[in-house]
């Protein structure tokens, strides 16, 4: 039995963390960055989000900073948290490799 | 600024949603994120912000909460226990009245059962202890548990019995001492109710109801002169064990499914006893409730002492 396929915000959060610790708004704007301006993440959803990938342990607290008077937490990936995005990622890409070769096959797309 | 005053004021009053653990958290941070993620000028919550909020507040206190915050010992099982026991005593005791009353409806059920004052003092007790738990008044909530618990003893032995029919079903009156005396060690051992409302989530709700459900319908079928008590224990096993399997599922404390075992220890006694006629059950009427409630006078005695030890600890 393969582990559940990760929803596609979780993806582009922990995808967000792999270049290195962010902080939540900086997760949000390059989330849209990397989704091509696709998945413009809402607050409520990124926390909810990240408080259920640190119940998992894929992502912990770097740091807190505070800045005007606001707090800044940066989260970043754990070890457990870098091994999950890699299968996911080697599973998605498997998955758009045999779709492009099935439809050149198939005369989709040359 | 007035503005982003009034803006910051309407994120935090979204924010009430979300459970207390998570607040305290992330309160802060997801205030910031929010605020930087506002428009120039804008004066309140947008729509579509506040609706997410909303969606995605609710629906972290209506999902159990597998944070490591969320705790998983005895001490979190006792403080929803604490909240959920006295207003699942008070369902119950309404559902077992409903199913009487309803059985007996051509025969004056209801009017029979609502003239009796025994009913409504025991009603307005539970209700009282329901209403202080849910209010958050743990020391209020003690001292209240401890009369109930003391009044339902009586009413057990038949002190009442004047004021109330001893045909009320014997299991739904075990399970009135029972609830006061599990609810006193979870008012004494955990942080009480105010912690409870963190931790409690719709799964909680489910098992309860369907645990009143249960019993609620063993109440009906007692008035069935044709069922036989075998019949009936079996359907209780069945029952018992479709709830244990969803507990499961929704993932409650397995402390606090030890509780919900430690309630059922008296019925199942009681209903095995009805079923094989178990002549070692033929006691005085001391040592018979004395045996029945052994289950949850020892779970409520090994929970407290489980949660104070480590308290001790500490402070050494």
């Amino acid at each position: 039995m393969t582990s559940r396929a990760m929803q596609e915000a979780t993806f582009l959060i922990l995808t967000a963390l792999a270049a290195g610790a962010q902080h939540g708004y900086g997760i949000i704007t390059d989330v849209q960055h990397i989704s091509a301006g696709r998945v413009k993440l809402r607050a409520g959803t990124l926390y909810t989000a990240l408080d259920r990938l640190r119940g998992e342990q894929l992502i912990e607290v770097d740091h807190e900073e505070v800045v005007d008077t606001r707090l800044r937490r940066y989260y970043r990936l754990t070890p457990a948290g870098a091994s999950r995005l890699a299968d996911e990622a080697a599973r998605l890409a498997a998955s758009a490799a045999t779709a492009l070769a099935r439809l050149r096959l198939a005369g989709g797309i040359g | 600024m007035t503005g982003a005053a009034g803006l910051e004021r309407g994120y935090r009053r979204l924010l009430a949603c979300y459970p207390a653990r998570f607040r305290g958290e992330h309160g802060e941070e997801l205030v910031a994120v929010l605020m930087a993620g506002a428009r120039e000028g804008q004066r309140r919550p947008g729509l579509a912000e506040s609706a997410s909020l909303l969606r995605s507040g609710l629906g972290m206190r209506l999902r159990p909460d597998t944070s490591p915050a969320a705790g998983q010992g005895w001490a979190d099982a006792l403080a929803v226990f604490s909240l959920a026991g006295p207003v699942f005593l008070l369902a119950t005791t309404l559902l077992v009245a409903l199913a009487g009353g309803v059985y007996s409806l051509g025969r004056g059920g209801f009017t029979v059962l609502f003239g009796i004052p025994g009913f409504w003092i025991t009603l307005g007790v539970q209700a009282v202890l329901a209403a202080l738990v849910l209010a958050g008044l743990r020391r209020a909530a003690l001292v209240m548990t401890a009369a109930a618990g003391v009044y339902f003893f009586n009413f057990y032995l038949g002190v009442y019995s004047s004021t109330f029919p001893q045909s009320s079903p014997e299991v739904w009156r075990l399970l009135a001492i029972s609830v006061c005396i599990v609810e006193l060690a979870a008012l004494l051992g955990s942080p009480g109710p105010r912690r409870g409302r963190d931790l409690v989530h719709w799964g909680h709700g489910v098992v309860l109801l369907l645990c009143a459900a249960a019993l609620a319908s063993y109440a009906a079928l007692l008035r069935q002169a044709a069922a036989e008590p075998a019949v009936t224990l079996l359907l209780m096993v069945i029952a018992a064990a479709l709830i244990t399997t969803l507990a499961r599922a929704v993932r409650l404390n397995r402390y606090f499914r030890l509780l919900l075992a430690a309630l059922a220890c008296p019925c199942a006694l009681f209903l095995a006893y009805r079923a094989f006629d178990w002549q070692w059950l033929y006691l005085t009427s001391y040592e018979r409730p004395a045996l029945l409630l052994a289950g949850p006078v020892l779970t409520a005695a090994v929970a407290v002492i489980s949660t104070v030890r480590p308290r001790r600890r500490q402070i050494i």
